[in-house]
């Protein structure tokens, strides 16, 4: 039997030479996990964790939200209220400076209330915001990076994955941390909408204006078509507010709502149905393998005491608290740029979240912390997944490098946000105090 | 070898089909539950039912992402390599999954035959089996396996041309 920091070493060697070579992210966080135990407890151990983990991870009422979740965004997709936000944004904002990318900010964050998934956000707008920009002679960067980080916003409005899955790795409760990013992920978009509104005003070239004037009464027309959104997101988010439903009947209910709006709008097809519910356990799937790889992962942490020996390491150090945040967002930034957010969340998490409320930070603070560092590393280079999928997804030619260009500017506005958020933490935490229970 | 791809098709297709059959049946049961407990009468057994359909759900859906390309890794390096050091990849890669989802097969199997055998419930107020959550866990994995092992057949067969479609990184829609 190897000593705990031994085996601690030879497993995260083993992950990163995995990891490197292409494994999927799950099976080589499991896999890790696995031999850690085997070489600290022997086989037996190993064995049993893998007898429980797996099985009590799937058969969870809490994180049962997440196919629900899932499945709301994907129906609300179908039902097509993704084109009526952005015809209402449209019409409302077109005449602003930099209006269209104000318009596909909006519509981008208001979806992300009835959506949990950046990459559905990104590559549902890059299809529909994208033609209309270039059409306008739109700068290319500024639309795709518009688009992108835009689509990040899904993340912190609710309902969120990740926001589920930083909630279950630390054991919070999941309402509270959904409704904890509400207020940030609006702020978010404003933030951009300013960043727009100045970049706009400084190089009108890059945002031409349209000509055409949109009468009023179209233009109150128009938001007839975001009802639909609106019902989800009083459905949904008022039942966890109001302490109505727990956060996975809020996703059934919310997924359920969807569904009656994909029928009553006469698109209902069988064919794209089944379709949609097949992704949705696709998606599910290839994010719970992740969660259990990272769960098993973490138990080697707990059972060795690497996370009590780390952790007492860290804190004794009696740095001042903001430098343990500096280095988890760097820590965060690093990983970013090679793995996606949920790995990162259960593969960092097990050690630093006891050493960040250790040194005193709110837990339910840190997860919106937590959640807008991972929709940063969405769209910083070299992985930047929000990059790749509006760029794969764009009906018009663009390069990496473009929308690299284009979301700059944008990270820059998301690190004001950063910003703001550690100067008032009472932006994330003051919501969940008037929650209902 | 194309028979044999053909049945683990077919099936991991009617697999993801029953995930797709839990979703539905979980949606379901939230509403209704929410509904009922609105005027009174909650839905009994809605909870633990649900946490086994999440277990269909995932486990119903794994070889079918593998068919689709779906689950996640890091390919930065992946797509700067030549066909041949891909290749070696792509037999890393199968060869770790294939490790660890037998070992997952067979440690599910040895806990579905047991909660069999002592009539494992659910410790709540409706004492639901969790048998059939355990067994579908074994299948699940089982058929992956199979997957998986296909998988590496093509891979070396074919060393030096991969078979994954490179430009479907991410699944869109």
């Amino acid at each position: 039997m190897l000593d705990a920091s031994t085996a601690g070493v030879l497993v995260i060697i083993f992950i990163a030479v995995l990891l490197v070579l292409g494994s999927h992210i799950g099976v080589t966080l499991g896999l890790g996990g696995l031999l850690g135990i085997f070489l600290t407890h022997g086989s037996n151990s190993a064995l049993a964790q893998l007898a429980t983990v797996p099985f009590s991870t799937s058969n969870s009422f809490a994180l049962a939200v997440i196919p629900l979740f899932i499945l709301m965004g994907s129906l609300a997709s179908q039902a097509r209220l993704t084109t009526e936000l952005y015809t209402a944004a449209y019409n409302w904002f077109s005449r602003m400076p930099g209006g269209l990318a104000m318009a596909t900010t909006i519509a981008s964050a208001a979806f992300g209330a009835a959506s949990g998934s950046t990459i559905v956000n990104a590559a549902v707008f890059t299809r529909m915001a994208m033609p209309e920009m270039t059409k306008l002679g739109y700068d290319k960067r500024l639309s795709a990076g518009c688009i992108a980080a835009s689509g990040t916003l899904a993340a912190l409005i609710p309902p969120s994955v990740l926001m589920v899955v930083y909630a279950i790795i630390t054991q919070q409760s999941v309402a509270v941390l959904l409704i904890a990013g509400l207020v940030p992920g609006i702020l978010s978009a404003l933030v951009f909408l300013v960043g727009i509104y100045v970049m706009a005003k400084r190089r009108p070239e890059i945002a031409p204006m349209p000509k055409e004037i949109i009468p009023t009464r179209e233009k109150l027309r128009s938001l007839k078509g975001v009802w639909g959104i609106l019902a989800l997101f009083t459905l949904v988010i008022g039942g966890i507010y109001g302490g109505f439903f727990v956060p996975t009947y809020a996703g059934a209910v919310g997924a359920f709502g969807a569904f009656l709006i994909v029928i009553f709008r006469g698109r209902f097809k069988r064919e794209v149905i089944v379709e949609t519910f097949i992704e949705a356990v696709i998606t599910s799937t290839t994010i719970f393998i992740i969660i259990i790889g990272g769960m098993l992962f973490a138990r080697f942490l707990t059972y060795t005491g690497l996370v009590s020996g780390m952790t007492a390491t860290l804190l004794s150090w009696d740095l001042p608290p903001f430098l343990y945040l500096l280095s988890f967002a760097g820590l965060f930034l690093v990983l970013g740029m090679l793995i996606e957010p949920i790995a990162i969340m259960v593969l960092t998490l097990p050690v630093m979240f006891p050493v960040m409320t250790g040194v005193g930070y709110d837990p339910i603070w840190l997860g919106v912390i937590a959640v807008k560092m991972a929709e940063i590393s969405l769209i910083t280079p070299p992985v930047g997944l929000n990059v790749y999928v509006v760029r794969s997804a764009s009906p018009v030619p663009l390069t990496l490098e473009e929308v690299f260009a284009g979301v700059t500017p944008f990270i820059v506005m998301e690190m004001i946000m950063l910003a703001l958020l550690i100067i008032f933490p009472s932006i994330a935490t003051f919501a969940p105090t008037l929650m209902g229970s | 070898m194309a028979l044999a791809r053909n049945i683990i098709q077919k099936l991991a297709f009617l697999a993801v089909i029953f995930g797709g059959a839990g979703l539905l049946l979980a949606m379901f049961l939230g509403v209704a539950d929410v509904v009922g407990t609105y005027f009174n009468h909650p839905l009994p057994g809605s909870f633990e039912v649900t946490q086994s359909t999440i277990v269909l759900i995932v486990f119903g859906g794994l070889t079918y992402a593998q068919i689709r390309h779906s689950h996640i890794r890091v390919e930065l390096v992946y797509l700067q390599a030549g066909p041949k050091m891909r290749s070696v990849m792509d037999i890393v890669t199968l060869t770790a999954a294939m490790a660890f989802f037998a070992l997952l097969a067979w440690q599910g199997y040895l806990e579905a035959q047991y909660s069999w055998e002592i009539g494992e419930t659910t410790s709540g107020i409706v004492a639901f089996p969790l048998y059939p959550a355990r067994i579908i866990l074994t299948f699940g994995a089982g058929l992956f396996l199979i997957q998986l092992a296909l998988d590496l057949i093509a891979t070396v067969v074919n060393f030096g041309a991969p078979i994954a479609p490179q430009d479907q990184l991410f699944p869109i829609e």
